[in-house]
C-alpha cells in the first residue's frame, strides 16, 4: 500500500510539474514583420463612438489590404464584443479608419482577425 | 469563536422538527430519482466536470493569453459562477454534489487512509473565512478575471488543497472547514427549494444503527472490521439526519441516502429561507446563535457581495486614487487592503454593532451585542445571495454564448482544423438592458427575504417590542439593498490598473 501511495504521489508531482509557470507561453507571432499602430481621435477613448486609425506596416512599408476588420472585447470574459470594418484613408497609405463603439468603460483589447496574435491594449476607456 | 463539534447520535434521539414538509421528493421522480439513488451517481456527475477542469487547466497554461478567448477564465468567472447561483436558487447544492475537486481524493482514498482528525482548534469556519476573503482579494488585486494563467494556478491549487487536506485528515474536512466555494454554496443553499432531509421522523426514532452518520465497513471472510473496505460512509460532514436542520454544511453528496437501511432520506421540497429563522440546535453545527464564526462568514458573504460588485464600477477607482493621494502609497495591494478592511470590517462593525445596540435599547435583554448580532446576522443571507445572484447572473446571461466561439477557437488551435466551424466572435448573450430588470428583481427578492427572516427572528427575540427590535435591522437591510441597487445600475468599468488608468 505504501508503494502504491508513493507512486500515486509521484504521478501527482509529475502532473503538477507539467503545469508549472514555466509552461506558460504566449501565442506565437505568425507575422513578426507586421507592425500595428492605433490612434484614437479622443484620448483617452470614451464610452460610445470613437474615431480610430490603424496603421499597418511591414518591412516593405505601408501594408495594403482589400478589407480590414477589427474586433474588440473587454479584458473581462463574457462581455459583449464589438467590431468595425475599416477603410483605407488614402490609397497606398496603409492607414485605415473606422468608428468603433465602446459599450462599457474599462480595459479593452482590440484584435485584427487577419493578424489574431497582434493584440492592441486600450486601457481605461472612460465613461462619457 | 465558539465552535461546536459534531453532535454524537444518541440512541434515544428525538427527531428535530423538520423544515421539510412531506411532499415533493426529487428521489421519487422517475429516472432522475433512480439515477441519484444509484451509488455511482455522484461519480458520474463529477467525471465530466473533472474532465472539463483538466481542459480548463490545459487551456489556462497553453491557450490564448486573452481572457475572453480562454476557457479557464471564461468558464470560471462567467459560466461556473452564474450557473452555481442559478442552480442554488432553483434547485439546491448540486454543484457540491458534482464537485470535481472531490473525485481525485475519493479515488486516492482507495489506497490511502487519512490518519488524523481535523485539529480541534480549527473546527470552525475560520480557515474557510480566511480563504474566502483571500480569494476575493486576489480576484481584485491580481485581476484574476483577466488572467488565464493565474486562474489556472488557482484551479490547480484548489485541486491540490482538497487532495492534500483530505488525504491527511479524516472525513470531509476540506468541505466542512476549508473550502470557500463550499461555504458560499452552504449559505446560498439556505435559499434553495430543495433539502436533503428525513422523510418520516418516526422511522428514525426506532433506528438503532445510525448508518446515516456512521461509517460502515464490509466484513468478509478473514477480514477485520477496521481493515475491510468501506461499505457506506454516512455523513462525512457530521450531520446526523434526524437532527439536521436545513442545508447548512450539506454537500448533497447523498452518502446518507445510500447508507440509510430504511430508505428514509429524500431530497424534499421546502420553503426557501425558512431554516434561517429557526433557532433550534443543528446537528454538526450546534446553536447558530452562539457561532460567531458563522456570523463572520455571513458578514463576508453579504458585505463581500456588495464589495465584489462595487469593484467593477468607476467610483472604486476614485476611492482608490483618493486613498493613494492621502497616504502617498503607489502600490495597489495595501490600498486594496484598506478598501477591504473598510468594507468587511469597519462597515459591518458600525452597521451591525449599531443595529444590535439599538435593538438592545429597544428590547432590553441580558444578551450582549455579540449575541444579538449572532442572532440577527443570518437574516442578511437572502440579501447577500440576492446581490451575488444579480451580479453573477448579469455576467452569465449577457455572456452565456461566448463559450461557443471560444470553444470553436480552442478546437481550431488544438487540431488546426475548423471542426466546429469558424469562431462566431459576435455571439454574446442577452442585452444588458434586458438583464437589468432581472438583477433588480433578484435584489428585491433578497431584500424581501431578509426583512421576512429578520422579522421572524425579532418576534422570538422580543415578543413584546418586536417592531422596535426589528426596525434597526430593517434599516440596515434597506441601506445595504440601496447601496447594491445603486452599484448595479452604475455603468460597468473593469480595469486592471487604477493608479495609471
Amino acid at each position: 500500500m505504501v508503494l502504491r501511495s508513493a507512486a500515486y504521489f509521484r504521478v501527482l508531482l509529475l502532473l503538477g510539474g507539467a503545469l508549472t509557470p514555466g509552461c506558460h507561453r504566449k501565442s506565437a507571432d505568425l507575422h513578426p514583420d507586421v507592425q500595428v499602430a492605433v490612434e484614437f481621435a479622443t484620448h483617452p477613448p470614451v464610452v460610445g463612438v470613437n474615431h480610430m486609425i490603424i496603421a499597418l506596416t511591414d518591412e516593405k512599408g505601408a501594408l495594403q489590404l482589400k478589407r480590414l476588420e477589427v474586433h474588440g472585447t473587454m479584458t473581462h470574459p463574457g462581455m459583449a464584443p464589438i467590431s468595425a470594418v475599416l477603410t483605407e484613408t488614402a490609397p497606398d497609405s496603409g492607414r485605415y479608419a473606422a468608428s468603433i463603439g465602446f459599450t462599457m468603460a474599462g480595459d479593452w483589447v482590440l484584435w485584427l482577425p487577419d493578424y489574431p496574435e497582434k493584440k492592441i491594449d486600450v486601457r481605461g476607456v472612460t465613461p462619457k | 469563536m465558539n465552535a461546536t463539534g459534531p453532535q454524537a447520535p444518541k440512541s434515544s434521539a428525538r427527531p428535530a422538527a423538520s423544515v421539510a414538509p412531506a411532499g415533493f421528493d426529487l428521489l421519487k421522480v422517475p429516472v432522475v430519482g433512480a439515477f441519484l439513488r444509484w451509488r455511482w451517481s455522484r461519480m458520474i456527475l463529477q467525471t465530466p466536470l473533472l474532465l472539463l477542469s483538466v481542459v480548463m487547466i490545459v487551456h489556462a497554461f497553453f491557450g490564448p493569453s486573452l481572457a475572453p478567448q480562454n476557457l479557464a477564465t471564461l468558464l470560471s468567472w462567467v459560466h461556473f459562477r452564474g450557473l452555481v447561483v442559478l442552480v442554488l436558487l432553483f434547485g439546491g447544492n448540486f454543484f457540491c454534489m458534482a464537485c470535481p475537486f472531490m473525485l481525485p481524493r475519493q479515488l486516492a482514498r482507495r489506497w490511502v487512509t487519512p490518519r488524523w482528525n481535523w485539529p480541534r482548534r480549527l473546527r470552525n469556519k475560520g480557515p474557510a473565512i480566511l480563504l474566502f476573503v483571500g480569494v476575493l482579494f486576489l480576484y481584485e488585486w491580481l485581476d484574476l478575471w483577466a488572467d488565464p494563467w493565474a486562474t489556472g494556478i488557482l484551479i490547480v491549487s484548489y485541486f491540490a488543497g482538497a487532495f492534500a487536506v483530505d488525504l491527511l485528515f479524516r472525513r470531509a474536512s476540506f468541505c466542512k472547514f476549508v473550502c470557500p466555494i463550499g461555504q458560499f454554496n452552504f449559505l446560498g443553499s439556505t435559499l434553495s427549494p430543495l433539502e436533503v432531509a428525513v422523510r418520516q421522523p418516526d422511522v428514525c426514532v426506532g433506528c438503532r444503527t445510525k448508518d446515516c452518520i456512521r461509517e460502515r465497513r464490509a466484513t468478509g471472510d478473514g477480514e477485520t472490521a477496521s481493515s475491510s473496505a468501506v461499505a457506506s460512509h454516512g455523513c462525512e460532514l457530521d450531520l446526523f439526519l434526524p437532527r439536521k436542520v436545513g442545508n447548512l454544511d450539506c454537500t448533497f453528496c447523498l452518502d446518507c441516502v445510500h447508507a440509510c437501511p430504511h430508505d428514509n432520506i429524500g431530497i424534499l421540497a421546502r420553503p426557501p429561507g425558512e431554516e434561517l429563522a429557526l433557532d433550534e440546535l443543528r446537528s454538526g453545527i450546534g446553536d447558530l446563535g452562539r457561532r460567531s464564526d458563522w456570523s463572520i462568514l455571513i458578514v463576508v458573504f453579504v458585505f463581500g457581495a456588495v464589495l465584489n460588485a462595487f469593484a467593477m464600477i468607476s467610483p472604486v477607482y476614485a476611492l482608490e486614487r483618493a486613498i493613494a493621494r492621502t497616504t502617498g502609497l503607489n502600490v495597489e495591494w495595501p490600498i486594496l487592503g484598506f478598501v477591504f478592511a473598510l468594507a468587511l470590517i469597519v462597515e459591518p462593525a458600525v452597521l451591525l454593532g449599531g443595529a444590535a445596540w439599538l435593538t438592545r435599547r429597544a428590547a432590553p435583554q441580558a444578551a450582549s451585542l455579540g449575541e444579538i448580532i449572532n442572532r440577527f446576522a443570518r437574516s442578511f443571507v437572502p440579501l447577500g445571495f440576492g446581490v451575488w445572484l444579480a451580479h453573477y447572473a448579469f455576467h452569465f446571461l449577457t455572456g452565456a454564448l461566448t463559450v461557443i466561439p471560444v470553444t470553436q477557437h480552442a478546437v481550431y488551435t488544438a487540431t488546426g482544423q475548423n471542426l466546429l466551424g469558424m469562431p462566431l466572435w459576435q455571439l454574446a448573450g442577452m442585452p444588458a438592458s434586458v438583464v437589468l430588470p432581472l438583477e433588480l428583481g433578484f435584489l428585491g427578492l433578497g431584500l424581501f427575504g431578509t426583512l421576512l427572516v429578520g422579522w421572524r427572528i425579532a418576534e422570538k427575540f422580543a415578543p413584546v417590542n418586536t417592531m422596535r427590535a426589528f426596525a434597526p435591522w430593517a434599516l440596515v437591510s434597506v441601506l445595504l439593498a440601496a447601496t447594491a441597487c445603486w452599484t448595479l445600475t452604475q455603468p460597468m468599468d473593469m480595469r486592471g490598473t487604477f493608479l495609471g488608468g
